[in-house]
């Protein structure tokens, strides 16, 4: 359905995007995931043809938009913030899109209602933007999006200006949303909680290079590279060479004694908390300058040492530490 | 009591300086004016004479065209030129050394620039003979152009040369607060360069506009000193009319130059109102919705 093959863009001789190619099947949604200035938004920008691609290609659909303006291209690209037309009601912006296709004004209209009661919106069509809350905003912007039938939509991370409550309700809304539509959808975000919810895919991305793509559980478990393992999996790297994922961790108390089995890192809790009835610690490494949130039953104090042990079987190479572009 | 709480009067008594300057000079000037037109000079009675006398006089409709014709037209073209100059150099204005290039016409006093607009494009300015000199015209005086010609195109010139920065200086913060999320959702919705603009900047330009052109409107309808440097022995602007009415050794003439003051002002509030009543539901809107 998408498909970027090579994309590089450069920037006053500074490469923002690099090799970069990746593929997504119909319908699918692919959360891109990575530090910020990683070239995420420009890689967005660059499918909606809002960045001139002077090297590689981008087939939608089996066509090459590579050189086609943003107005001809079945993309629509949204923000964190809605970017709602202040001077139109919510109906004439939903309807802003199909004017532009010069739908017929009857129609027009009642694709726009019937697009805002999927959003649950309809109540609401003849207020101006001002009038709602952020959600409320974004759910209209949503519908704008939807009702002229893209092929694919790009989220540039839509919902990091909303609370958390509101947030996570947004989520699992629009997922199911772009679901229900059979719509394909690329969506990026800086949360990796978000990432695995939304996405059928993820594509980690940092320096302007795709590093990783899989599926969301299957990326996260199983890093291949520094990238990856820093800013999407869980665990400790050492020395920018070896990984031990969260899973494998173990907190125990000052006294315990492991055996040749297990490697052991010292470290001190720096808080801690329940959650979904869970007891989770925040651990500082200081001789590693890392922290991670471990789950576990152990009763420990702050600012005690505690020892985190892992099987030396579970220790990961990574084979990727430079970085290198991996062709996905 | 409520009256003495220090709260409530405290915006009163900050507001008092600017009230009495306002109240005193203007409010006192404008109703002397006013007075002044609807009485007889010598006896003092309250009359609509000069009015009538007023309307009836040739020379007060072609002051009238004159004026509107370039109070209209070096507006226009004053808010077209700035508008695109500011669309064009937006970025190159976040620089203070262009900044400053584009604000310098404002530094002169409009007297000073009515002279630079004779000493470069008159007759025997500074132009034509560059023009002589390279052999493009054959005398100084075949200079195509002329500032004092029946269409005051130097108090145009002039004008155009002063207000355009003005306008640059009122549209460049509306510019700077355009994101290109807005265009990027334009375009990515099925819109081109036109609805670009259309959706995105017109909206909050066009109030903005309406006020500026309201402001260089105003000024230029009633502003002296162009006009009397650059303008033609007939028909006058009618600020200059109007001075000379003033000045003139025969005192009875003095009320109709009020009277082409008041009707001056009239125009110029005529036309504020019903701009600011047809920006105000938009504006509003913006403002909120931003």
């Amino acid at each position: 359905m998408l498909e970027c093959k090579n994309l590089s863009i450069s920037y006053n001789g500074k490469k923002i995007l690099h090799r970069v190619s990746f593929r997504v099947t119909k319908g699918d949604i692919m959360c891109i995931i990575g530090p910020s200035g990683g070239g995420k938004t420009t890689l967005l920008r660059t499918i909606a043809g809002l960045v001139p691609v002077k090297e590689g290609q981008i087939v939608l659909g089996g066509k090459s938009v590579t050189r086609h303006k943003p107005e001809h291209r079945p993309v629509v690209l949204m923000f964190q913030r809605s970017v709602l037309f202040p001077h139109m009601t919510v109906l004439e912006n939903v309807n802003y899109g199909l004017k532009l296709q010069k739908i017929p004004r009857e129609r027009s209209q009642q694709m726009s209602m019937d697009i805002l009661k999927r959003v649950g919106m309809e109540d609401y069509f003849h207020v101006f933007p001002y009038e709602l809350s952020g959600g409320q905003q974004q759910r209209v912007a949503f519908a704008r999006a939807l009702v002229i039938k893209p092929k694919l939509l790009l989220f540039d991370e839509p919902f990091s200006s909303l609370d958390p409550v509101l947030r996570m309700s947004l989520r699992t809304w629009v997922r199911n949303m772009l679901k229900d539509e059979g719509m394909t959808a690329l969506f990026v975000t800086h949360d990796k909680e978000e990432a695995m919810i939304v996405g059928d895919q993820i594509a980690v991305m940092a320096n302007g290079m795709i590093h990783q793509t899989g599926s969301p559980l299957e990326v996260y478990k199983y890093p291949d590279n520094l990238v990856t393992a820093k800013h999407y999996s869980e665990g400790i790297i050492l020395e920018d060479h070896y990984f031990i994922s969260s899973r494998f961790l173990r907190l125990r108390n000052q006294s315990w004694q492991g055996n040749e089995n297990e490697f052991t890192i010292r470290g001190t809790v720096l808080g801690k908390w329940m959650r979904s009835a869970q007891l989770f610690y925040q651990v500082e490494i200081p001789h590693l300058s890392q922290y991670i949130i471990m789950p576990s039953e152990e009763e420990v104090e702050i600012e005690e040492t505690v020892q985190l042990t892992v099987e030396k079987k579970y220790i990961s190479e990574l084979n990727n530490i430079n970085g290198e572009v991996r062709e996905c | 009591m409520k009256w003495f709480n220090p709260e409530t009067i405290k915006p009163w008594l900050l507001l008092l300086p600017s009230v009495i300057v306002i109240g005193f000079l203007v409010g006192y000037g404008v109703w002397e004016a006013i007075a002044e037109s609807f009485r007889e000079w010598e006896t003092g009675k309250w009359t609509v004479q000069y009015y009538e006398e007023l309307l009836m006089k040739e020379a007060f409709w072609d002051s009238l065209f004159l004026s509107m014709y370039i109070a209209i037209s070096s507006t226009l073209a004053s808010l077209l030129i700035g508008l695109f100059l500011t669309r064009v150099l937006q970025r190159y204005f976040m620089n203070y050394r262009w900044k400053s290039l584009v604000w310098l016409p404002m530094l002169f006093p409009h007297f000073v620039a009515a002279y630079l607009i004779i000493l470069f494009l008159s007759e025997s300015g500074i132009l034509s003979s560059l023009f002589y000199h390279f052999g493009w015209v054959n005398e100084i005086a075949d200079f195509p152009f002329s500032i004092q010609s029946q269409h005051s195109a130097g108090i145009i010139f002039t004008y155009i040369w002063k207000e355009v920065p003005f306008v640059i200086l009122m549209l460049l913060p509306i510019y700077q607060q355009f994101s290109p999320e807005e265009e990027a959702t334009v375009r990515t919705l099925g819109g081109n360069s036109w609805d670009v603009f259309k959706t995105t900047e017109w909206p909050s330009l066009f109030p903005v506009l309406i006020e500026t052109g309201i402001i260089l409107f105003a000024f230029t309808l009633a502003a002296f000193e162009v006009p009397s440097v650059l303008g033609i022995t007939y028909p006058k602007m009618l600020p200059v009319l109007s001075y000379q009415w003033f000045f003139e050794n025969d005192w009875s003439n003095r009320p109709l130059a009020m009277a082409v003051m008041i009707i001056t002002t009239l125009i110029i509030l005529f036309i504020a109102f019903l701009s600011f009543w047809v920006t105000q539901r938009r504006r509003m809107h913006i403002a909120r919705g931003r």
